[in-house]
Order: structure tokens, then sequence, then C-alpha cells
């Protein structure tokens, strides 16, 4: 399957945009799928992801299960080169900018799957469809 | 002084004895510049051989020689096993039944507490069995048809090959573990290159399926029949499909069990059940719903 990264329309001068990579962690052999949100999209995902609730720090974690479907993994290529590790319905959020991570809760995996269908392209319906099953909790 | 502990029984007490003062400073200061000494939890944790730990007893030790108080040697895990397995050589030297009756020695080492006597049996007896000592690496040599297991039983292999003991540490640490995949760990190839079958070859698969990524592990230098003991280190892999979508490979360890290493993520000894893989082919194996086959990486097998 071939990795397609999105072009993105030119940004309107004076305004940084977010480029947001997000890569399904799916595969053992091949590697993973990888796509880049366009610029609504990512603006809604930060927007999501403010809008969570923290976790404590010491809550376990469902653990994924190591082949199949792992999660999500967002990298904003901003300067700050955030990560957010998306699972479960927990999103981890590495390197804030005080070398933080934080835990956010993602109530019925809303975020995850509202990611997953952004990268229906580079996935295809198959793999599109086994992604959206397991974040509903069907496989 | 120091507290050796050889960590080897399941059982029995494990042996122990103490060093006094005068011997420990220069052995800690070898260890101290060796780079030899590991945590507790690396290299092998099975049933066996787990190499020695040494505790220091007194509280200057650690500061004069920069070392933790308690540390492993040549389990398996460290970053310089070969000259772990030398360290660890000089301790065993030092190994006597009167310094296991030191007053510091809690576990009794008493023949009526089930303690084996320390001598010069034992001490043969671990050095040779330590993970961190070369030749930790076994040869399983082609075996009596009604001698094998069902697996081997069932690909008709009656192939000699080798088998390594499981070192998850080597492929987990941040530098590695993104960059290596199921088919890096399977063919024991850290090449940092996410390997797919065939590409170093020039005859990388197209298809996900047991024929395509067969073809390309076998350009590489994969086996599929019995590889000749001059191709040693043959590692026995074997091969599954997530049809259409990617394929997984495990390789066969010296413990008896198969390790893996789905994608960027640990090399592990279990399955998606969390239980310890005996066999592939039973395995819960996820999305892999396909068992292609078992075959050989052998010394000639190259993978990019």
């Amino acid at each position: 399957m071939a990795t397609i990264i999105l072009a993105t329309p030119a940004q309107p001068a004076g305004q940084m945009r977010r480029r947001i990579q997000i890569e399904a962690d799916v595969f053992s052999g091949r590697p993973n799928p990888v796509w880049e949100l366009s610029e609504d999209d990512a603006a809604a995902f930060l927007s999501r992801v403010e809008a969570l609730g923290r976790l404590p720090a010491d809550m376990p974690s469902a653990t994924p299960e190591p082949l199949g479907y792992r999660g999500l993994i967002a990298t904003d290529r901003h300067e700050t080169m955030r990560r957010y590790r998306i699972a479960r319905g927990v999103i981890v959020v590495e390197r804030e900018p005080n070398g933080a991570t934080v835990r956010l809760s993602d109530p019925g995996r809303a975020v995850e799957i509202f990611l997953i269908r952004t990268g229906r392209s580079v996935l295809g319906d198959e793999l599109l469809s086994y992604l959206l099953s397991d974040a509903a909790g069907r496989n | 002084m120091l507290k050796i502990t050889a960590d080897i029984f399941s059982g029995r007490p494990n042996p122990e004895w103490i060093i006094e003062e005068a011997q420990a400073g220069p052995l800690l200061k070898d260890l101290s510049l060796s780079g030899a000494p590991a945590a507790m939890e690396s290299g092998f944790q099975g049933l066996g051989n787990r190499g020695l730990i040494v505790e220091t007893l007194s509280d200057h030790h650690q500061k004069d020689f920069n070392l933790p108080d308690r540390f492993r040697l040549a389990g398996g895990g460290g970053a310089h096993e070969g000259l772990a397995a030398e360290l660890a050589e000089k301790l065993l030297a030092t190994m006597t039944q009167e310094r296991a009756s030191h007053p510091m020695i809690v576990e009794t080492q008493s023949k009526e507490a089930g303690a084996a006597p320390l001598d010069a049996n034992l001490r043969k007896f671990i050095l040779e069995g330590l993970p961190g000592r070369q030749g930790s690496v076994l040869t399983v040599e082609p075996r009596a048809a009604e001698e094998l297991k069902l697996e081997e039983h069932a690909a008709s292999f009656l192939c000699g090959f080798e088998a390594g003991l499981f070192n998850p540490g080597f492929w987990n640490d941040p530098a590695h573990i993104g960059k290596n995949n199921c088919y890096n760990y399977a063919s024991n190839h850290r090449t940092n290159t996410f390997a797919q079958p065939g590409r170093a070859s020039g005859h990388m698969y197209h298809a996900i399926d047991c024929a395509d990524v067969t073809n390309g592990a076998v350009s590489d230098g994969a086996s599929l029949t019995c590889a000749p003991p001059n191709q040693a280190p043959r590692w026995f892999m074997a091969l599954v499909i997530a049809p259409g979508w990617d394929y997984h490979w495990y390789r066969k360890s010296r413990e008896g069990f198969w390790g893996h290493k789905p994608g960027g993520t640990a090399a592990r000894n279990t399955d998606n059940s969390g239980v310890i893989i005996h066999d592939p082919r039973f395995a819960n194996r996820g999305p892999y719903t396909i068992f292609c086959r078992f075959m050989f990486a052998q010394r000639k097998m190259v993978v990019r």
C-alpha cells in the first residue's frame, strides 16, 4: 500500500500553519500508514484536544494487543514537535513545553474516530473499517 | 565487602559468598572501568543461569567506584558481555565453602537446606552457563523424527539450527526500537532500516501473501529447507500473514519459546492474549490469521 502525504493549501502570509501528521500504528512488517491533516482538520483536532479532561497520572491505561491496531500517533510538526498517542480512550500528550507528559480522557474514543476518518484515502476502505471497528469496540 | 550470588536456581538456594574488603576493592575497580555491570532487571530472566548478582555491603564502595549497590553481571543484558564473563570468572574464583559460611550470609548454604556444594564442579557449571559467555547460542542438532516436537513434525524438518537466548533489551532501547521490525528481529539483523523481505536483494515483495513475502525472504538468503552447518547461525523463523495488509515473523529462542517484535513496538515472547508463545501456529496472532510456513535465516542472509 503506498503512503500518501496529503498536499495542503498555501497559508495566508503572517499565519503559521499547524502541520499535524497522523500515523496509524497497526502494522508489524510494513511501515505504518501515515498522512497529514488538512488545515481545517488540524484545527479541529487541536480544538477537541483542548476541551478534553485530564486523567490522573497514575491511572492505568488499557494495553493494546501487540499484533493489529495499537492506536494513532499524532505529531505536531510545529516548533514544539509535540506528540499525541491516542488509544483506547486515552490521549497521552508528550513533550509539553515544560517537558511533562499529560494524559487526557477521550470519551467514546471520539477524537480517535475523528482522526481515523481523516485517513480514508491512505488507509483504504478495508483497513479503515478495521480501525473504526476497533474504535467502536467491535474487534 | 561484597556479597556475590550466582542467580542460577529456582528451587534450591542460590550459591552466595562474601568477598572481604581487601579483595573487594580491586575487583570493584575492574568492574567500574569495564562498563559490564547491568541493571538487575536486564538480561535473561527465565529458568536457568541468570548470571551473577553483585551487592556492595559497605556504603563507601558506591561512592568510590560509582557503581549501583546491587547489579547483575554476565546475565546477557549488559553492554559488554564478553568482558562481563571474564570478570564473572574472576569473581567465581573467589567462591569457596568458607566464604559461603560468612556471618553476613543470611540464606543458609548448608547441605541440609538443599544448597549445592561450592566446589570446582559448581564453579564450572556456573561459568559455562553464563548467558554473557560466548556460546550462549545453542546449536540444536538434527534429531530422530520421534523426538521432534509437534511444530517441527508438522513442518517436516529434520534440521539443525541455532537458537540464542531471548534478548529483548537488545531490540527495545529507544535508539533502536522504532527502526527495527519483525523481519529484523526474526532474521536477527538490527539494521535500523525497518527491513523489508527482498529489499536487500532487489526482489522486494509486491503482494502481501505467503508466496510473495516468502520469495522476498528467500531472495535475501533465507532457506526453506535445512541449512548446512557452515551457514550457522541458522535461526528458526516462522512467517504469518494478515491477508492483503501485512506480514509478521517470529524467531525461536533457546529457552524453547518464540520471540517476536510487532513493528516498532517492543520485542516480546507473548502473544495477543499475553501467553508465552510455544508454537506460533497456535498463538493468538490477532489479524495475522494465515500461518505460512517455517524457514531458516542463515549466515549468508542479508536484509535491509
